[in-house]
């Protein structure tokens, strides 16, 4: 080997080394530093979610202890079929209608409106007597729509009509979203309807209280 | 004075070489602190993010524990949302208070004016309406006009008959 290759080869032998770890380090660290960004944007992002949707559920305590128990009297989470025949009935006595024939039938499951039942009835009286009780499905819960309304004359002014309703709950939630997924925020849309709900008029339940077993006294005695 | 060497003429390195040599260490020693100062900057910049990480799982483990504690007051908001806006879609599909309202504003209160029937749904309603004079009729459908509460009125049926007058059916869009 001569002195000039000698002179030569270390240089360039270091620089060799030099570039090599160069690369290696500067690969490296830009993927742990990329990994690190990505996690950090991820953590980020997961840290907002969980702060609004804390903030959110800190701050609904009100309005859920405002709204929860209306809403619930106004969309059940159970088949609310016989309180809406009781309120069909309250109704019709109070426009003096006289229900010749009510009928319940067709369920139906699920849907972005909830689940539904159908109340079908036929009642007589004057046209004003009956619009004002189908007027007064949109004050009552649960919530009871007029889907259909059938009217035809029989006498002087007495009208024999045939109204066809729907009667809507909504099923609970089974399962809770993960901790970590966003919350869908009730807006002032959803706000609307449920002071809508809480104003609706709710049906009066009357609890029979127990009576105690009584000392049965013997009759041959 | 001139440079001195006695090392024999085939030992010797040519300048050119020489140079490069030298060139070659500078540029070995300035690369060699570039590699430095750079291993440092990113081992200080993976610290940096270590940190920030470790903070935010801390932040984010506080904020969960938080929300899993109040999992009654979240499964109540998800139902109180979901009722809301069952509302809305019901009461958007329903067969409004108002086609009721529009009903009664036109056909009540019309003195000698009959109902045959009247069949009310979501997309129209038909009336058949009996009346003893046709002066009654004209009043009537000037008032359709007028209060311009439908978007298209056909009349789909006219009967005349001595004993019983006018009869009209009227779809009602």
């Amino acid at each position: 080997m001569t002195s000039t290759t000698r002179l030569m080869m270390i240089p360039v032998f270091y620089l060799l080394v030099l570039s090599l770890m160069f690369v290696i380090c500067i690969k490296t660290g830009y993927s742990k530093v990329s990994d690190q960004n990505a996690l950090i944007k991820s953590l980020k992002t997961q840290n907002n979610t969980l702060t609004e949707k804390d903030n959110i559920l800190r701050g609904a305590q009100s309005e859920i202890s405002t709204y929860f128990k209306a809403s619930g009297y106004a969309l059940p989470s159970t088949n609310p079929v016989l309180v809406s025949l009781a309120q069909v009935k309250n109704l019709a006595s109070e426009y003096l209608l006289p229900l010749e024939e009510t009928k319940v039938s067709g369920f139906e499951a699920g849907g972005g409106a909830g689940s539904s039942v159908k109340i079908t009835l036929k009642t007589t009286g004057e046209v004003t007597q009956i619009l004002s009780f189908i007027k007064a499905f949109s004050t009552i819960t649960p919530l009871t729509v007029v889907d259909k309304m059938e009217m035809a004359n029989l006498q002087g002014e007495a009208l024999s009509v045939s109204l066809s309703l729907f009667s809507y709950w909504q099923e609970s939630p089974t399962k809770l979203p993960n901790y970590a997924d966003p919350i869908k925020k009730i807006s002032d849309r959803d706000m609307t309807a449920l002071t809508k709900m809480a104003q609706l008029e709710v049906p009066t339940f009357s609890n029979l209280s127990p009576v105690g077993p009584y000392e049965r006294t013997n009759p041959f005695n | 004075m001139a440079a001195i060497n006695l090392l024999p003429k085939k030992f010797q390195s040519k300048d050119s070489l020489l140079k490069a040599s030298r060139g070659l260490k500078t540029l070995n020693m300035v690369g060699t602190m570039v590699f430095f100062v750079g291993v440092l900057v990113v081992v200080g910049l993976i610290v940096v993010n270590q940190t920030q990480i470790k903070s935010l799982e801390k932040k984010n483990e506080v904020l969960a524990t938080s929300i899993k504690k109040m999992n009654q007051v979240e499964s109540q908001y998800i139902l109180l949302k979901q009722r809301a806006e069952s509302f809305n879609n019901i009461t958007e599909s329903q067969l409004t208070k108002g086609s009721f309202d529009n009903f009664e504003k036109i056909f009540i209160d019309q003195g000698t004016l009959f109902f045959e029937q009247a069949d009310i749904s979501k997309t129209k309603s038909e009336v058949v309406l009996r009346a003893a004079d046709s002066a009654r009729l004209t009043s009537l459908l000037d008032k359709i006009v007028a209060q311009n509460l439908y978007k298209k009125v056909v009349i789909s049926g006219f009967n005349y008959a001595p004993g019983t007058g006018y009869s009209v059916s009227l779809e009602l869009n």
